[in-house]
Parts: C-alpha cells; sequence; structure tokens
C-alpha cells in the first residue's frame, strides 16, 4: 500500500516515515506543497498524509489538486492548527480526517489502519483472502486477527504479510534475505534487529508465551519458522 | 468597553443637560435682570416727565393765585400764560362765571364751552372710575407685549377723569360737577382734571379761590407736550429706543435710532415695546415706550457672566479629552494583549511539531527497546512528559482563545464515555507509577458537545488526579445521565479541596494550598476546564465529597432527551 507524505519538518518527516515503513507502508515523502504535487502526479499514491502549513503550496491547496485527480483517496491532514475553522476548512476540502499536533505514534497508527480498512473496502488495494495459522484467523481486509480465545488483535500491514508468508511456508526455515524480500520488498532491506523487532511485536499479539513462542520459532543464525501442523504419521 | 462608554456618556449627558438647564435658567434670570434695566430706565424717564409736569403745576398754582373774577383780567390772565389754552372761574356755588356765552364771548371762548360742556352740564364721569385706571395711577411699569396701545376705547366719548386729588373708586354723580370740584377745592388747595375730547386727553388745573369759588385753566396741548419733552433726555439712547405715546397712542417723541413712518399705533405691529410705563397722573393715559430689537436684547444679555456655561463646557472638554485618552491607552494596551496573545498562541502552535517529534521519537525508541525494560521505561517516561506538555499547550491556548472571546465550541453527537475512556487511557501510565487504581463507571447516553473539549476537560481533571492524589489510592471516574443531561464525575481520594480554596479554585492562576509545595501545574487548568464547559452549554464544579475531591462536569445530552439515571 502506496502512501504519500507531505511535511516540512525533517524530523516529523523521518519519524512518519519511519512509522509507516514499519507498518508495512511504501512510503514516499515530500518535503513542501509543489513536491508533494509533483510525486502525486508521477503516481498516485492509496492514501495522502498531509501538513497544513508548508512553503510553496499550503497542504490546503495540495488537497485541492490531489481531489480534482482523485474523488476517493483518503486524505488525512497533520496540523499543529487545532481552531475548529481549520478542520471544517479541511473536511470541507474534502479531508477524510485530521490529526492535531502532538500526536503519538499509537494514535496515527490507530488512524492509518482505521484509513487503510477503508481503502480495502473500495478495494483499492484488494486485500488477500482470510487464512488461518495456528487456529489464528487472520483478515488481512480489516488488518485484524482472531486468536484461538476468541481475543481480536489488531495488526499492522506488515504483520499480516509476516503471518502468510509463515502460514503459505510452514515448518520451513525462513532465512532473513527471504522474509525481506517477501515481506519488505522495493529493495529496501532494513538491518536484522528491524526484522527481529517486528517478530518480537507479532508474537506479543499471538503467543501465548513470548518467552517460549511455539507458533514463530526463532532458527538461530538463520531465520524463523512456523511450526505448522505436523501431517499424521 | 460598554461601561467605559458609559462612564465617558452619563457625566457628558448630565453636564449637557445641566448646561442646557443652566443656560435656560440664566437665559430667564437675564430676561428678567434685562426688562428691570428696561423698566428702570423707563422711570428715569418718568421722573423727569413728572419733574416737568410738577414745575407746570407749581408755576400755574403761583399765576392763579389772584384768582381775578372779571372776565377781562381773566382774559388778560390767559394771555399771560402761554400754556393756558382758557381760563375757567366758578362762584363760590359751583356756577360757571367765565366764560359764558353770549355776544361777548370770544370764539375761543364758546369753543372752550363746546369741549368742556360734558363738564358743566354734569354728564362726565369725574372720578376714576374703572379698574384699569388703578394701575395707571399707581405709577407701575407695565409692559404690553400685544403693544396695543394704551388709552380709552373710544378717544371721542366725552368722559372726565379727575386728576391725582381723586381717589379711585370715587364715583361722582353726574349732576353738578361744578359742586362737586367747589367741593374738592374746599377739602384741597388745588388740583387737575382730565377729559377726553377729539383730539385726546384735556388737562384741567383747577385752584381753590379767595372768594370759595374756584379758578381754573384748560392747558394748551402742545404746550404741555412741549415742556414734558423739554424734559426728556436729549442724548441717543446706546440700545432701543423710546418714545412718548399719547392718551390715543399716538407717537408724540421718540429718541434712540429713528424707525421709519414711526407714526401710529399700527408700526408697532412690526416692533413690539420691550416695556411701557404710565406716566404719573394726570399724565397716566400718556405712556413711555422702550422699543428694542432682539439682537440689541441680546447684546444686553451678553453682558452676562457666563463663567458657569464656560466651565460646563470646560468639564465637557476635560472629559472628552480625558475619555479619548483613556480609549487610546484601552486600545494601545488591548493591542499589547493581542499582541501577547498572538505571540503566545503562535509559540504554542511552534511548540506543537517539535513536541510531536519528541513524542513519535521517544515511542520509536520504546519500541526498539524490546525486553530492554529500563531502556522502555525511560522512553515511557519521555513520552508522559511530552503528553503533559502538549496538554500544557493545549490550556495555554484555549486560555488565549478565552482572553480573545473567542473560546466557542462546535456541539455536535459525542459518545462522552468513549471519549472519556480514551481520554482516561492516556494517564494509565503515569497513574500506574503512583499506584492508582482507575474505575470506570460508565453509563451516559451521547452528549450534544465538542469531544476536543470533553478530552481537555477531563485531561485537566486526571491531570490534577494524578499530581494530588494520594499514592496507592483510587480514582473513580463515572458517566450517568440525569434530566436531560450528562453528567462525567471524576473522585479522588486525595486531600481534597481545603474549605477557603473552594471559590478560587476555577480561577486562574489560583491552585490549592495543598499545591504549595508542588510547583507543577500553570494555574489555568481548572480555569479552561471550566470555560471550556460553559462554551459547551455545561458547567463544571466541585462538589461535597466524603472524601477527597469530586468533580462534575455536566453537559446537554444529545437531541435533549430526557434521560434519568
Amino acid at each position: 500500500m502506496d502512501v504519500l507524505i507531505a511535511e516540512d519538518d525533517a524530523a516529523m518527516r523521518g519519524g512518519l516515515t519511519e512509522i509507516l515503513e514499519g507498518e508495512g507502508y511504501a512510503v514516499r515523502a515530500a518535503a513542501d506543497g509543489a513536491a508533494a504535487l509533483d510525486l502525486w502526479r508521477s503516481a498516485h499514491a492509496d492514501f495522502v498524509l498531509l501538513d497544513i502549513m508548508m512553503p510553496e503550496r499550503s497542504g490546503y491547496d495540495v488537497c485541492r489538486e490531489i481531489r480534482r485527480d482523485d474523488r476517493d483517496v483518503p486524505i488525512v491532514f497533520l496540523s499543529a492548527k487545532n481552531e475548529e475553522i481549520d478542520k471544517v476548512l479541511g473536511l470541507e476540502l474534502g479531508a477524510d480526517d485530521f490529526v492535531m499536533k502532538p500526536f503519538g505514534m499509537r494514535e496515527l497508527i490507530a488512524r492509518v489502519r482505521a484509513i487503510s480498512r477503508r481503502c480495502f473496502q473500495r478495494s483499492a488495494p484488494q486485500p488477500s483472502a482470510t487464512f488461518t495459522i495456528a487456529d489464528i484467523t487472520v483478515i488481512p481486509g480489516e488488518l485484524r486477527a482472531v486468536l484461538p480465545d476468541g481475543a481480536v488483535v489488531e495488526l499492522s500491514l506488515r504483520e499480516v504479510s509476516l503471518l502468510s508468508t509463515f502460514a503459505t511456508h510452514p515448518n520451513i526455515v525462513l532465512d532473513r534475505d527471504m522474509l525481506f524480500r517477501t515481506c519488505w520488498g522495493g529493495g529496501k532491506y532494513p538491518n536484522s534487529r528491524t526484522l527481529d523487532q517486528h517478530i518480537a511485536k507479532l508474537r506479543k499479539k499471538i503467543e501465548t508465551d513470548t518467552k517460549a513462542p511455539a507458533i514463530i520459532r526463532t532458527v538461530r543464525g538463520v531465520g524463523y519458522r512456523y511450526e505448522g501442523a505436523r501431517m499424521p504419521g | 468597553m460598554r461601561a467605559f462608554w458609559l462612564l465617558v456618556t452619563v457625566p457628558l449627558v448630565v453636564a449637557g443637560y445641566l448646561a442646557v438647564r443652566m443656560s435656560s435658567e440664566r437665559g430667564e434670570l437675564r430676561h428678567h435682570e434685562v426688562q428691570g434695566l428696561l423698566d428702570g430706565r423707563l422711570a428715569d424717564v418718568r421722573v423727569r416727565a413728572s419733574q416737568a409736569f410738577g414745575a407746570i403745576e407749581r408755576e400755574l398754582d403761583g399765576a392763579l393765585a389772584e384768582a381775578p373774577a372779571g372776565a377781562d383780567e381773566l382774559r388778560a390772565l390767559a394771555r399771560r400764560l402761554p400754556i393756558a389754552r382758557q381760563v375757567f372761574r366758578l362762584d363760590a356755588s359751583g356756577r360757571l362765571t367765565f366764560p359764558v356765552g353770549g355776544p361777548e364771548a370770544s370764539r375761543a371762548e364758546l369753543e372752550f364751552l363746546e369741549r368742556t360742556a360734558s363738564i358743566w352740564t354734569g354728564r362726565a364721569i369725574l372720578a376714576g372710575d374703572s379698574a384699569s385706571d388703578a394701575p395707571s395711577r399707581s405709577g407701575e411699569a407695565q409692559r404690553r407685549p400685544t403693544g396695543e396701545p394704551a388709552g380709552p376705547e373710544d378717544p371721542q366719548a366725552p368722559r372726565a377723569r379727575t386728576g391725582e386729588d381723586v381717589t379711585a373708586g370715587r364715583v361722582h354723580s353726574a349732576a353738578g360737577v361744578g359742586d362737586s370740584l367747589v367741593d374738592l377745592a374746599a377739602r384741597k388747595p388745588h388740583g387737575w382734571l382730565t377729559w377726553y375730547w377729539a383730539e385726546g386727553v384735556h388737562l384741567l388745573f383747577w385752584r381753590r379761590a379767595p372768594d370759595r369759588g374756584v379758578i381754573g385753566v384748560e392747558l394748551e396741548r402742545i404746550g404741555v407736550l412741549s415742556r414734558i419733552v423739554g424734559a426728556l433726555p436729549t442724548s441717543s439712547l446706546d440700545e432701543g429706543r423710546m418714545e412718548l405715546v399719547d392718551s390715543r397712542g399716538q407717537t408724540v417723541h421718540q429718541w434712540g435710532p429713528l424707525r421709519g413712518a414711526s407714526s401710529g399705533p399700527s408700526s408697532g405691529d412690526a416692533e413690539l415695546a420691550a416695556a411701557t410705563l404710565a406716566l404719573d397722573a394726570p399724565l397716566d393715559a400718556w405712556q413711555l415706550r422702550y422699543y428694542i430689537s432682539p439682537r440689541q436684547r441680546a447684546a444686553l444679555a451678553d453682558e452676562l457672566d457666563l463663567a458657569p456655561l464656560f466651565g460646563i463646557g470646560a468639564l465637557a472638554l476635560a472629559l472628552i479629552g480625558l475619555a479619548v485618552y483613556v480609549y487610546r491607552e484601552y486600545t494601545r494596551r488591548l493591542r499589547d494583549a493581542a499582541a501577547r496573545v498572538g505571540f503566545v498562541t503562535r509559540v504554542s502552535h511552534e511548540l506543537r511539531t517539535p513536541l510531536t517529534n519528541i513524542r513519535l521519537y521517544a515511542e520509536l525508541l520504546e519500541d526498539a527497546a524490546l525486553d530492554d525494560e529500563d531502556q522502555s521505561q525511560r522512553a515511557r517516561v519521555i513520552v508522559g512528559e511530552s503528553e503533559r506538555l502538549g496538554r500544557l499547550i493545549d490550556n495555554v491556548l484555549a486560555f488565549a482563545r478565552h482572553q480573545k472571546g473567542a473560546l466557542a465550541s462546535r456541539a455536535q453527537r459525542v459518545d462522552v464515555d468513549a471519549v472519556v475512556r480514551d481520554t482516561v487511557a492516556k494517564f494509565g501510565p503515569a497513574l500506574d507509577a503512583r499506584a492508582i487504581e482507575v474505575k470506570l463507571d460508565l453509563h451516559a447516553p451521547p452528549a450534544n458537545a465538542n469531544a476536543d473539549a470533553i478530552d481537555q476537560i477531563v485531561g485537566n481533571l486526571m491531570s490534577n488526579v494524578e499530581r494530588y492524589a494520594a499514592n496507592g489510592g483510587e480514582v473513580t471516574v463515572a458517566t450517568r445521565a440525569v434530566n436531560g443531561h450528562v453528567i462525567v464525575s471524576v473522585a479522588d481520594c486525595g486531600p481534597g479541596v481545603p474549605a477557603r480554596d473552594r471559590d478560587t479554585i476555577f480561577e486562574p492562576f489560583k491552585r490549592s494550598a495543598t499545591a504549595l509545595t508542588d510547583s507543577r501545574g500553570t494555574g489555568i487548568g481548572l480555569a479552561i476546564a471550566r470555560e471550556l464547559a460553559r462554551a459547551s452549554g455545561g458547567e463544571l464544579a466541585l462538589v461535597d465529597s466524603d472524601r477527597g475531591a469530586r468533580f462534575e462536569l455536566t453537559l446537554p445530552a444529545y437531541g435533549g432527551d430526557l434521560w434519568t439515571s
């Protein structure tokens, strides 16, 4: 899923990129409104995060231009202006949501996942089919998984991708490169610690005991393996 | 600002009213003063006329002292007296002995008899029998604003009047005037008779004769006039014009600036006499009139002391000057305050982006710390503090908006329970750190309010709990519906609010005494929370509680439904 970010503050841009890429999105970031429009015209995105106060073109301008091309693409404003009038103006221009600075990572992720679910509902992009892994039902279109005890956990795009990869390769050791190619793609290979962090977070959601994981096991020095159901005999 | 303009306008209006009223009263007073001045001038002139007439009287009295009885002597006497038109003589019985008709009588004597027939035949009323005569004789000045000439309604009517020697109200019978004159002569040595004939008032001077008869003189009107006019002031007046008007209303003499064709009473229509004064008896049918134009009258009035009006004008000017100064000072301070508020607003907005970065990166650190609990804890502290800073900025901005009077809140359907749950959840880590247990008891219907405002209000209340509530206690956050309202209550087990602080904790920059040792907080949290509640059509109050502090936020329920708990 492609995300276009327009934010003039470099640190904010970097942080947003890191968080969204960690979630599994392909991020393109622009430092001003004009650059954002150039990126949009070069290739449309699945949704857009726009700062309002930017050099060259304001977030409102960019929103207006994008709306001319695509009436449905979700647009979220990131704003330090929390006056009522700004919200009203932004929503009238066709924004789908407002995230007010200062915001936290979890709040941002929750909003982004909500947007992603809306994207899947309008089939852009087409979500993967529901699958199961170790009695866990994964619903990619909702970015959620239902645990054997009925509890529902929220998943990121990346986590859905990892689970899908493990589910289709049961009892096979998947090395880091393979996981990077499959779940990251785009030639962006993060360091191995990043992969470990993702697996650790995933385990917190699905494993009963994270100290002794039963679903995704670590194969020291190589990678990870999904302990799928053993064939009888 | 409205009060300021009221403070300025009311004194100005009062000063204006006083000025107008004082001006009106002084105008009235000045009118009376000017009137008194004009009357006084007329009275001065009348004294001269009276003196002239007194001189005539003394002159005649002396001339008639011998009182000859013979016709020739009487004719000679008349010739010696230029002011005498005709001499007459009554014997002791009151019979007219001269002039008498017949072939010896001259034409003048016959005309005299004809003029005075009504007196000698007893048809005339001698005494002043008209009430209107009384004020004339009393010598008081009479203003005649209507300008009607004084005098008899019909100058042709033969009517005789006695002079000053006849007391008012005494009416002589028509029979035997001569007798009456003799009777009068028995009581007084001399006197006057006036009566009207064709050309107006005629004057008769009589004197007791040694033979107990009466000798008298009919005065020449022109002669009397010339003597009186001769006594009048010759210098022209500074203001206005005086006229001597005879009994028929004819101007017989005037001085001061002349007016064109001023020879009759009709000319008075265009110009009203400012003051009139009758001459003394027996010429009380004549009047002195004082004409003065409004401009000249105003010029006289201008000599007034205008100090009080100047005083009020100066007061008004000073007040206006003060108002302008205060207004300029007020607007300058307003601009300064707006600039400060603008600065605070800009800075607060500018703070939001770095604050977001601190928080995002702290959360990334926390995320990356994985099993390193120490690292996670440190990152959580940074996140918690950045959240506190965020609330602080929200409060400062809300306070700035409140200062601008722009703390409006857009109300819409809000799931209060969801907002409260989210807000309280943000305090989870901080409250956990202090071992404060949170109990949620949420049963509210939707409210008609602003979610951000509710978040900020509850956030401020929870922030107080975090700061002031006792370690190891609990905080209960409950929502319920009561009579069309949604009530959110936050109750802790802390020390509560001292009674002396209960009235002031919602005022900006006031903090409870229990917070004296705690330097955290800006002192605007509760003030802003209450203002936000009110801007949402609700209220925030500190309510009585058995222990700790208990705040209740009341909000209108969505749709005005009458929910009950």
